[in-house]
This record gives C-alpha cells, sequence and structure tokens, in this order.
C-alpha cells in the first residue's frame, strides 16, 4: 500500500485541496481529503453586517456560481420579511441564473475534458462559454461578481437590444453546444475514459445524500430543487436525468441540462416581454429568522439566515452542496482502476471548494448529540 | 376686655350672649384668642303692641297711620295688621296715653359675641351711593312715596319721609342705612 | 494520437473550415458593454455633495474615505481603486447623487433605495423631548413623528449623524456600528454556551446581580433576540416586555442598543452654560412655549405677574419655544440669568401658593361659621322680643 498526494497546487485542480490516493500498484483502494486552504469564515465575517453589504460576501462564497448564492440570499430575506418581488424580476433573475448555470456546466465540461487529456474538447467548451460571459457582461455589467442581485428585485432592466442580443447568442449557443453533445457522443476517446469508470448506484447515492448532477446521472431527477421553486413550477420544468451513473453520464447530464437551460431562457424571455413594471421593489426589512432552498448548479445550496430590524445579520448557515458529492466520491473509487482515472472521478464531481470550506457540524437527530466532520 | 369697653361707651347693651361653641365647632385647630370673629350683618327685629287696660279707645292712631292698617275695634282697644305694619312710630308719637309701644331691638356680632342693642326711633338716614347699584327696589317698595330717581341716582325727599327704615330692610346691597338713639 | 484524428474528423466539416477562415476579432468584443461597471466609481459632481459619509458608510469593502478637498472646502469621497469592487452601493446611497459608476445611475433612477451603513443610529423614546430639531436638520427627511416619540427609518437612514449634532439631548440618540454589533453577538453567544454547559452540570447562572427586572424600551428594541438567546428565564419580543425574570443582568450586557434598562435615566442638556430665558417686558402672556414644551417642570407660569418662567435645571435647551414664540420674547443668555429670575418667581410663587391656601380653607370655614352665628343670634333676638 501506497500513499499518493494530489495538490494542494496541481494544474489539473481549479482550487486547491489535497487529496491523498492509497493505491496499490496501480489501483486505487481509497481516499483521505484534506480541505482548509482556502477556508475564509464568510459566515462569520457576515455577523453585525447589514444584509446589503453582506449580498456581496455571499457573492464572494464561490467563484463561479456566484449569482446563485446572491439569489439564494435575496430570496431567504425576502422570504423572512415578506416582500414581494415584482414579475420582471423574478423572470430577469432566473435568466441569469440559467446563464449562469450553463458557464457553470461549460467549465465542469471543459475542465472534465482535460482532465482526459482531450484538451481540444476542453478549449472548444471554454470557447462556446465565452458567449454566456459576453450576455452576463451585457445583461449584468460584470462577468463573474455580478452585483445585479438586490433584496426587492434586480438592479437593471433588459431592453430590447438586449433581448435581440440574447436570441442570437442563445442560437450560436445552441449550434456549439449540438455540436459538442455530438463530439461527446460519438468521440472513442472520450467514451473509453468516461464509461464503467466513477459507477456510484441509487443505493449509494441515497446513502451519501449526493446532490446535483451526481444525483441526476445515478437516476434521482427528484433532487432537483427546481421542481420546487415557485417561478420554475410556472416553466413547467423537467429535470434531466441518466441511470449509468459513471463519470460519463455525469458530463452528458451537464451537457443536457444546458440545452435545458437555453429552452428555460427562451420560455423566460417570452414571459418577460410580456409582463410590465418595475424591476425592483422598495423594501422594509423586519426581523426574524428563516431558511430558503435552491439549487445551484452543483446541487441544492441552503441559506439560513436570522435578521434584526433594519436588515443586520445576526447570525447565517450556508449548506452548499459539494460536501455530499465529495461523501460520495469515497464510493465511486471503487471503480477507479488507474490513478488518473481516479483524478478524472474527482473532477467530474465538480467540486467546488471554497463553498465546501465551512465548518461542518453533524447533528445526530435521535440523541441531539454533536461531532464535528472530516473527509475520511 | 370687650365688656369693659361697651361699658366705657355707657350704653349697657340689653343683652350679651358668647357664641364660642360654634365657633369651636367649626375652627377645631385654631387658638379661640386668635379669632376675632366681627359680622357686618345686624338682626333687626321689631314688634308693636297695644296696651289694652290703657287705652282709652279714642282713635286717633286710627286717622293717624299712614297706611290705615290700623282699625277701630269699639268698644275695645283698635286692631293693628302685624304683618302689613312699617314701624313708623306716628301711631306711637300720637298716643294720649303712650298705649302703644314699639320693640326695636338690634343684634349684632362683634368679636365672638353676640351684642343685642334696643333702639328707639330713626332719627338719621345714611345713603352710600358707592353701595348702591340701582335696582329701585326701594323706590318701587317705599310706603310713601319718598324715593325718585334723578341723574344717575337716587334721591329722597326728607320731607315726606317718616324714617321707618323699611327701605334699609329691603335694600339688597345694604346701601341704606338708619340710625337711632341706643336705650 | 487520438485528438489528432479528431482534428482531422473536424477539418472535413466545410463550417470548420469557414470558422477558421474568417478567425477575426469583431470590434464590438474589445470595447465593455455600456453597463460595464469599471473600478472605481467617480465623483462626477464634486459640488453637489453634502459631506454626509453615506458613500463611507455603505462600502462593504472600505474602500471609500471622507477626504478635505481645498477646493471644494468640504469632505469629497476618495476611493481606494485597488479596494473597490464595483459593487455600486456607494452611487444608490447618495442622496444628492454625486457619484456615479458605468450607467448605473441613469438605470436605477432617482428612487432612494435602502441604504447600508456601518453606524446605525435610533432615538430613545424615554430620553425624546420632541422638539423636532432632528427632524430639520436630517438631510433626506427620513424622521418621523409617529404620536409618542420621533422614529428613525432605519432602512432609508444614511447615517450622516447630522439630527445627533441637532439633537440638545445628551444621548437621545444611540449609535450601533458593525464593530460593536460584532462584539455583543459574540458575546450572547459565549454567555449561550457557558449557560448550556452549567446547566449541564449543576444549574442556573448567578441570581440577583441586578438589584430589579429590567425593562425593554420599545423604541431601541431592533429585535436581535440576543436578550432571548442569554435569557434564563423567558423574554416576550413581541409586546416587548420580560415574563421570567432570575436578575442575572446578562440581557444588559448584550443588549447593543441599551434597550434593556433599569433605573430612572435622566435628561442632561448638551449646553450647560446656557439657556433660554423669557424676556417679561415683551412677553404677551399668550403661554405658546408652555403648551409646547414637551419636558415636564421645565416652564411654570407664576402666580404673580402670570407670565411663564423657565427651570434652568430642567429645560434641556431645545428651542422649540424659542421658534414657536410669535412677539421673539424668547432669547438665549447666560444660565445664571434664567437662574436668577427662576429662583426669585419660584420663591414668590410658593409663598403666594401658600397664602392662597390658607386663605382658601379660612373662608370655607368662615362661610359656614358665619350662616351658623346668623341663625344662632337670629333665635336668639327673637327669644328676646318675645319676653
Amino acid at each position: 500500500m501506497n500513499v499518493v498526494p494530489l495538490g494542494p497546487i496541481n494544474p489539473i485542480f481549479k482550487e486547491p485541496i489535497r487529496i491523498k490516493l492509497i493505491v496499490e500498484g496501480e489501483t486505487v483502494l481509497g481516499a483521505e481529503i484534506e480541505m482548509g486552504y482556502v477556508h475564509r469564515g464568510i459566515e462569520k465575517i457576515m455577523e453585525g453586517k447589514h444584509y446589503l453589504k453582506g449580498i456581496y460576501l455571499a457573492e464572494r462564497v464561490c467563484g463561479i456560481c456566484s449569482y446563485i448564492h446572491t439569489w439564494t440570499f435575496a430570496e431567504c430575506i425576502e422570504h423572512i420579511s415578506n416582500i414581494e418581488v415584482p414579475d420582471k424580476a423574478r423572470y430577469l433573475r432566473v435568466l441569469t441564473t440559467e446563464l449562469e448555470r450553463i458557464h457553470s456546466h461549460l467549465i465542469a465540461i471543459s475542465v472534465y475534458g482535460l482532465s482526459i487529456e482531450h484538451e481540444t474538447f476542453g478549449i472548444w467548451c471554454l470557447n462556446t462559454r465565452e458567449h454566456v460571459m459576453d450576455l452576463l457582461e451585457t445583461i449584468t455589467g460584470n462577468r463573474i461578481n455580478m452585483g445585479f442581485n438586490v433584496v426587492g428585485g434586480v438592479r437593471q432592466d433588459i431592453n430590447k437590444e438586449m433581448i435581440d442580443k440574447i436570441y442570437k447568442k442563445l442560437e450560436e449557443l445552441r449550434n456549439d453546444m449540438k455540436n459538442i453533445l455530438e463530439i461527446y457522443n460519438t468521440g472513442p476517446l472520450i467514451n473509453l475514459r468516461g464509461r464503467g469508470v466513477g459507477v456510484i448506484g441509487y443505493k449509494e447515492i441515497m446513502k451519501t445524500r449526493a446532490v446535483g448532477p451526481v444525483a441526476r446521472a445515478s437516476a434521482l431527477p427528484e433532487s432537483d430543487w427546481r421542481l420546487r421553486h415557485p417561478t420554475y413550477k410556472e416553466l413547467k420544468f423537467k429535470p434531466v436525468w441518466a441511470k449509468e451513473g459513471d463519470n460519463s453520464a455525469r458530463t452528458l447530464v451537464r451537457i443536457k441540462e444546458i440545452l435545458a437551460s437555453i429552452d428555460l431562457i427562451e420560455k423566460i424571455l417570452e414571459l418577460y416581454q410580456e409582463s410590465t413594471g418595475a424591476v425592483r421593489n422598495r423594501v422594509n426589512i423586519k426581523g426574524g429568522s428563516g431558511e430558503w432552498k435552491n439549487e445551484a448548479h452543483r446541487g441544492e445550496v441552503t441559506y439560513k439566515i436570522s435578521l434584526t430590524d433594519g436588515g443586520i445579520i445576526k447570525r447565517i448557515i450556508i449548506r452548499s452542496p459539494s460536501v455530499m458529492n465529495l461523501e460520495a466520491y469515497k464510493y465511486m473509487l471503487k471503480t477507479c482502476p488507474t490513478v488518473s482515472d481516479a483524478v478524472t472521478t474527482y473532477i467530474s464531481i465538480d467540486p467546488c471548494i471554497s463553498c465546501t470550506e465551512r465548518t461542518i457540524v453533524l447533528v445526530d437527530k435521535k440523541t441531539g448529540k454533536t461531532k464535528p466532520y472530516s473527509f475520511k | 376686655m370687650l365688656l369693659s369697653k361697651i361699658k366705657k361707651d355707657g350704653f349697657m347693651p340689653l343683652e350679651i350672649i358668647s357664641t364660642e361653641d360654634i365657633i369651636k365647632g367649626h375652627f377645631k385647630d385654631k387658638n379661640l384668642n386668635s379669632i376675632d370673629l366681627t359680622l357686618d350683618e345686624k338682626i333687626i327685629k321689631k314688634r308693636i303692641g297695644i296696651d289694652n287696660e290703657k287705652c282709652i279707645t279714642c282713635n286717633v292712631c286710627v286717622e293717624v297711620c299712614p297706611l290705615k292698617i290700623i282699625s277701630s275695634n269699639i268698644p275695645s282697644s283698635p286692631k293693628i295688621n302685624h304683618k302689613k305694619c312699617v314701624y313708623c312710630f306716628s301711631c306711637v308719637e300720637t298716643c294720649p296715653v303712650k298705649a302703644i309701644s314699639i320693640k326695636y331691638l338690634i343684634g349684632r356680632i362683634v368679636k365672638n359675641y353676640l351684642i343685642v342693642n334696643s333702639h328707639g326711633k330713626n332719627e338719621e338716614l345714611i345713603y352710600n351711593n358707592k353701595k348702591c347699584i340701582m335696582c329701585l327696589a326701594c323706590k318701587k317698595n317705599c310706603p310713601f312715596g319718598v324715593i325718585y330717581e334723578s341723574e344717575g341716582r337716587i334721591k329722597f325727599d326728607m320731607k315726606k319721609c317718616t324714617l321707618c327704615g323699611y327701605c334699609g330692610y329691603l335694600c339688597p346691597p345694604n346701601a341704606i342705612d338708619f340710625k337711632g338713639p341706643i336705650k | 494520437m487520438a485528438s489528432a484524428i479528431w482534428y482531422l474528423y473536424e477539418l472535413t466539416k466545410k463550417k470548420f473550415i469557414k470558422k477558421f477562415l474568417n478567425a477575426k476579432t469583431d470590434k464590438e468584443y474589445t470595447l465593455p458593454p455600456k453597463r460595464y461597471r469599471k473600478v472605481p466609481p467617480t465623483v462626477v459632481y464634486p459640488e453637489k455633495c453634502i459631506s454626509c459619509g453615506a458613500c463611507e458608510g455603505s462600502c462593504p469593502s472600505f474602500a471609500i474615505e471622507m477626504v478635505y478637498c481645498e477646493e471644494f472646502s468640504k469632505k469629497i469621497p476618495m476611493i481606494d481603486i485597488g479596494a473597490c469592487i464595483s459593487c455600486g452601493n456607494c452611487v444608490e446611497s447618495c442622496p444628492t447623487k454625486v457619484l456615479n459608476i458605468g450607467n448605473l445611475i441613469e438605470e436605477i433612477g432617482s428612487l432612494p433605495w435602502n441604504v447600508p451603513k456601518y453606524t446605525n443610529l435610533i432615538i430613545d423614546e424615554e430620553l425624546c423631548v420632541n422638539c423636532g430639531s432632528c427632524k430639520l436638520a436630517c438631510p433626506i427627511d427620513v424622521i418621523e413623528y409617529d404620536g409618542i416619540t420621533h422614529v428613525i427609518d432605519l432602512n432609508s437612514c444614511i447615517g450622516c449623524k447630522k439630527c445627533i449634532e441637532a439633537c440638545p439631548v445628551e444621548g437621545a440618540i444611540k449609535t450601533y456600528d458593525e464593530a460593536l454589533l460584532k462584539s455583543k453577538i459574540e458575546l450572547c453567544y459565549k454567555l449561550k454556551f457557558n449557560r448550556m454547559i452549567k446547566e449541564g452540570e449543576n444549574g442556573d447562572s448567578v441570581k440577583n446581580k441586578i438589584p430589579e427586572v429590567p425593562r425593554i424600551v420599545k423604541s431601541l428594541c431592533i429585535s436581535c433576540e440576543n436578550c432571548v438567546d442569554v435569557c434564563s428565564g423567558s423574554i416576550d419580543l413581541n409586546n416587548h416586555r420580560v415574563v421570567e425574570c432570575i436578575q442575572c443582568g446578562d440581557c444588559i450586557e448584550v443588549c447593543p442598543t441599551e434597550s434593556m434598562r433599569i433605573g430612572e435615566i435622566p435628561k442632561v442638556s448638551k449646553i450647560k452654560d446656557k439657556c433660554y430665558i423669557i424676556y417679561e417686558d415683551k412677553c404677551i402672556g399668550c403661554r405658546i412655549c408652555y403648551k409646547s414644551c414637551n419636558v415636564e417642570d421645565a416652564i411654570f407660569i407664576s402666580r404673580e405677574t402670570r407670565l411663564p418662567y423657565i427651570n434652568p435645571d430642567k429645560c434641556v435647551r431645545c428651542g422649540l419655544c424659542f421658534r414657536e414664540c410669535p412677539v421673539e420674547a424668547i432669547g438665549l443668555t447666560d444660565k445664571e440669568d434664567t437662574l436668577r429670575i427662576y429662583n426669585i418667581r419660584r420663591a414668590k410663587d410658593r409663598f403666594l401658593s401658600l397664602i392662597k391656601k390658607d386663605l382658601d380653607e379660612f373662608s370655607k370655614k368662615y362661610v359656614f361659621s358665619k350662616s351658623d352665628l346668623l341663625k344662632f343670634s337670629e333665635n336668639k333676638v327673637e327669644e328676646l322680643l318675645k319676653k
């Protein structure tokens, strides 16, 4: 038995993490994950701050899925204070989230492509992503940390010019995505490296409580929290899913989700053009505490906030999706023949380390005892 | 001290009655020596009467009475209507045998004592212009028509006046006062 | 090798070749869109700035500092380029629309949005004298009178502290900033945790540390529930009432706004050496000042002259009477002048009221005894007459 350390700085990792692979020859027997390189204590910093300052900190919880955090944060506060959001703002929020989902998934696919040493595929995905980034910049003003969402609506309205641009870009994007899907389905190397590697079944998914595309690739479409969101219910949203549960299926689910997102955006734009009014309401924040969940690009994200009158954050709890997905990684390792497959599997679950770096405490519901969590 | 002063004046009042009990009843917490209660109000009581034994039934009083309230009652002495009498002393003065008499008592409260004096016929009318409110109650009720109004004030025709004191009794602000000898 | 095959496969597609040949960068890709928020925000109209510091307080990354500018002879925001995160909070919170970033100001319109701030202000109901000085001083009109006290709208206040400068009473407007809140919340969790441990072992926290059951000042409560967290008994925050109390004093320690309170708090004026005075030769005795004054025992009416006079010990120098007076009979002078007049008037008033009380009593007795005496003497005279 030998230990192969990966990270914390590795060309294939987007974010710093240390994985100790326990190997015997080439066969991977198990893994240990060490974290703590990007722990920032955002929840502690937020304590005592005004909610409009807190929303920019929430935006910086994750570098890729920044918008979904502000959305969940804003909806949580709106839920506590019973604030009604204008229709236009609701649609614009979904529009931006879906654009961001496309960009996040494209990065995940791209990094997966790089990890299976198909660099062309990876760079193509990143090239396609530029369309989305342009759209995000046009709509919100910035590319990653958009600062678009505020409690009570969104900051700016979009105009006719932008809608035309979105339609034009979406058409290009759809063509590119169809091309990528074709490549992905027919490329022998991609399937060779993906099929049957890192398999996780339905039973293990239920045991590890994995969420997001990881769960959906293992025949668990109900894990999509968008099914329970009021705005998505209006759109009659249907989740994408697969049943194989291997690396290939996970990436395929992401690609198909991008196509589903493009359809969603087109529906949203129709609804948006029918609606009228402002995009932002003046809000009156009341004290209280509440909880709100949303489907982030990697799975379900939960915000639990308690506020004072005037909107000062007293306590905030953020639960990000990657924790459970990393837990699922242990089961996937059993079907990894080589060390490089172990890396690919790790990439295929699309972990977001800066999301995951929170203090995790497990509570036993029967006895009420608490203990800190570690990945072993 | 009060008694000695009264004695000095020479007129011994008819009666001096102490009112300490009543004053004590109201000013419980005060020392009685510190209170000198003197009231402005006079209590005037009059009574006319005919001595039947002295009367000779000459009926001069019937003729003399200005209000014609004495009626002859021959063979006995004349009758007087007490209710209407204004005590003008006309009958008393004319009676040849002094059979008619008037009792005229004035009581006043001076320094916690009730002092009652017996008076004779009024000799002087004192009219206080400042107190007068021009209600003209005196003019309307004067039995002899003595009082008349001129230049915004009340005037008295002293030739007619009999100094009966009826106007003084009626006057609401006590603007008319009478003075007489103390017996 | 495998990727080389894919190149060949793709090369056979015409579309790819076309794309390859037309590989030019469009000009529009090099230009940032209109909405692009380039750091830092620009100070567009420095002459309109009122130096309120709303932008400084609203910045989540502490990138703005108010620096004195000699050209305009006032403080003007200076933005640190390195720290700015281009969030646009300063642009939204500026009451006079001085700043701009991208084209944000044109798009968000002139509506006043909620303003994040470093220092929050709140009015103490028990100390407020309802003089309205703060309302006059507020540059954005967010202070309103609600029938009991003046209230600052927590959501719209920009935290410029001009009301604190205008307020005549010491400590009537309380401040609580991020650092204080953070320390109080931390203390609250510490106490809560300690209590949880102690409960597991032997029992409650220290009893009877404070002399009485604390009360909750309604206008100061921001419902942060710090007190509820540390309380061993129970607190009903909806009705602002302490239900059960062991008088441990923990809630007073953790309250960030001094809303939890024991004992009386006196109204102390900021101005000590000066005081308002009513000039009796000018006063027409309309008593508008007496009616408008909201401080207890600050203005009395003299029994002798029937004119009002001011008690300099209770007066908070709010100037409400000064503003309301129709004939300008009220002026500001040294405290000693007011105190001298107050002492004379007060002594005379006391004397007169004493006499009046005595006279009242005596005349009541006199009337009763008079009627009794008259009745008695009438009876006596009647008796004498009959004799």
